[in-house]
């Protein structure tokens, strides 16, 4: 379970004291799909990357799997990275110099999984993903459809309990809009937590989402729970 | 983290450096000047050195030495008698010696012709040379000569003839001398020194005390100076303050004076080149800080990347001091290896410098010396700086959050 309790979220920007989540409180049950959805600036980003520890709440309080996380030090959040979540980021991030399974099988590096076993796990996913012909591509030769695939495998490499992703729809062309939502389905079918900010939440996806949270001026404007439909 | 990933780390920091070719090889292509820079002179000043220490194992205690109008001149035996009767002085040798100018077109070259008590000054026991080649004199030799190696490779010895550069002189073959006044000598070649101490022995020419007063016009009761040995090493400086304070017109040098003097002289040239040395690791050091500088923004989100997908501050800064370490090991090694030959060679183009009395000796090779902590400390100043600065920026983008580091 993820529970965000009156989170508030502030950073400088230049002389300006930004406040990007105020007093939010958030509840996503295991094996939910929620949609954090808004306008550009809405808070909506800011909440993932802070469920996700890629930031640290100024205030208030965050659970991961029954866990008080808020104050855990770097590397135990790097751990909680690494072992719980998996992140897809909306400019996919993937590393221009390294070819398409090494970039996958990033996260793998740093626990001493040998080089054959990284390349085995990373072609099982890519193979999943219809990507096994574009492995050994170079991640700036991709196309924004596979170099999104390839950002997925990345992160699901771990098997992680969370999914989370930002924006995954809007990079990508309509022929690959199905893929990825095909995606998460199977991912949700399997019991992992998925929740995906959005600015517009795609009818196809719909079907899938148990929680749609509407976010405005960093704050939660409006909470949604759906009944699930597989 | 275990053993295996710190492995995978080091082999993705080797792979890292090949994949970014041109941003390696401009780091270590300057570190390999910088180290072979610093090699060469580490090495030739360490020569230096190592020559004065040696030599001084074998000068006498304290060195007596005439002055006339203020310089150097020679000194009467008339004192040895009294120097002899100082509380443990053990033994009082004369010596004479003299420059020898070279009349060859083109060159100031000079040598130093040094006549010796053959009957005190036993080889291998109160003389710093080896033979490389013949014999040392013996006591009663007459128009007997032992050379310098630089001595022998650039004189031509049959009598009567002139000498000529590169011409080499064995033995067995006459050597002739000319001083500055016209004198002439005439001698045998009996040995070779070999160059275990080149700043003592190059330029010289060893012949016997008679000899060496009737070349340079020394009466018998006349000498350069007074070797003095004491009966223990703790006396020396009682007995060089002793002879000071009791004779006018001399100087007195203590062996670790002279041997100061030599180290300081090239010791000095060494901190030159070694303020060279730190302008040019400066210069490196501020060319990698401005590659950081300027990738910083790819750096920075690279790292936020890796941290996004799990890895550790401390992994990261690991990775990039691994491609830090490799690329320090292998510049530095080159560059130690250039230098070394560089010296071997004799450092072509700056021996000038390097010896700083080069116009006065003939054929003198740069002493090279390569001891460990040299090079321990050779591979100390090139890895660590490099580590450190490449390690410095991403450790700034690491302690930040992954999601500010992506976004920088």
């Amino acid at each position: 379970m993820i529970r965000v309790e009156k989170a508030t979220k502030s950073y400088q920007s230049g002389k300006v004291k930004v406040r990007a989540l105020n007093d939010v409180s958030l509840e996503v049950k295991k094996g939910e799909m929620a949609v954090l959805s808004g306008p550009s600036g809405s808070g909506k980003s800011t909440m993932l990357n802070v469920i996700g520890c890629l930031t640290r709440i100024t205030g208030g309080r965050l659970w991961l799997a029954d866990q008080e996380v808020s104050h855990f030090p770097d590397h135990f959040l790097a751990a909680i990275r690494r072992e719980k979540i998996g992140f897809i980021f909306q400019q996919f991030n993937l590393l221009s110099g390294y070819s398409t399974w090494e970039n996958v099988s990033l996260p793998l590096l740093p626990m001493g999984i040998s080089e054959k076993e990284r390349r085995i796990r990373a072609m099982k996913l890519l193979e999943e993903l219809n990507l096994e012909t574009r492995a050994d591509f170079m991640a700036n030769e991709l196309s924004g459809g596979e170099q999104q695939r390839a950002a997925i495998a990345r992160a699901l490499i771990n098997d992680p309990e969370i999914i989370l992703a930002d924006e995954p729809l809007s990079n990508i062309d309509t022929g690959h809009v199905r893929m990825v939502i095909d995606i998460l389905r199977e991912l949700k079918k399997k019991g992992k937590t998925i929740i995906v900010s959005s600015h517009d939440t795609q009818p196809s996806m719909a079907s899938l989402v148990d929680r749609t949270v509407y976010f405005a001026s960093g704050e939660i404007s409006l909470q949604e729970e759906l009944g699930e439909e597989l | 983290m275990r053993i295996a990933g710190h492995i995978n780390l080091w082999l993705m920091a080797s792979q890292n450096l090949r994949r970014w070719r041109g941003k390696s090889l401009a780091i270590v292509i300057p570190l390999i000047l910088v180290m072979a820079t610093a090699s060469f002179m580490m090495f030739t000043r360490g020569g230096f050195v190592k020559d004065a220490e040696i030599a001084r194992g074998f000068l006498p205690d304290v060195t007596v030495q005439g002055i006339e109008a203020g310089r150097v001149g020679k000194i009467s035996l008339a004192i040895k008698k009294r120097i002899e009767e100082i509380p443990h002085v053990k033994l009082v040798i004369p010596r004479v010696w003299g420059y020898l100018p070279l009349k060859i077109e083109g060159t100031d070259a000079a040598y130093t012709m040094m006549g010796l008590d053959l009957e005190q000054m036993v080889y291998d026991e109160k003389l710093p040379w080896t033979i490389e080649k013949g014999a040392f004199l013996a006591p009663g030799d007459r128009n007997k000569a032992v050379l310098g190696q630089g001595v022998a490779l650039s004189f031509k010895t049959d009598v009567g003839e002139r000498f000529v550069v590169e011409d080499t002189v064995d033995v067995g073959e006459r050597l002739l001398v000319e001083d500055t006044l016209g004198n002439r000598g005439e001698f045998e070649v009996v040995g070779v020194l070999n160059n275990t101490v080149q700043i003592y022995s190059t330029d010289l020419i060893i012949v016997s005390l008679e000899d060496a007063r009737l070349f340079f016009g020394y009466g018998e009761n006349e000498a350069s100076d007074l070797l003095v040995y004491a009966d223990s090493p703790e006396n020396v400086d009682r007995i060089a303050w002793e002879i000071a304070g009791s004779f006018k017109n001399i100087r007195v040098l203590t062996a670790k004076a002279l041997t100061d003097l030599v180290k300081e002289a090239f010791g000095r040239r060494g901190g030159t080149f070694q303020a060279m040395w730190l302008i040019l690791l400066t210069t490196v050091l501020l060319l990698v800080w401005a590659q950081s500088a300027h990738i910083s923004v790819d750096v920075s989100k690279e790292i936020g990347i890796l941290k996004a997908v799990g890895w550790q501050t401390g992994e990261i800064i690991e990775m990039r001091m691994m491609e830090s370490l490799i690329l320090g090991l292998g510049g530095t090694s080159i560059g130690i290896l250039a230098g070394f030959l560089y010296a071997l060679l004799g450092t072509p183009g700056i021996s000038g410098y390097c010896l700083g009395c080069a116009s006065v000796y003939p054929k003198f090779p740069v002493p090279v010396n390569c001891d460990f902590q040299s090079i321990v400390l050779l591979f100390i100043l090139g890895v660590l700086p490099l580590m450190g600065v490449s390690a410095i920026p991403a450790w700034l983008a690491g302690v930040v959050d992954p999601d500010e580091a992506i976004r920088r």
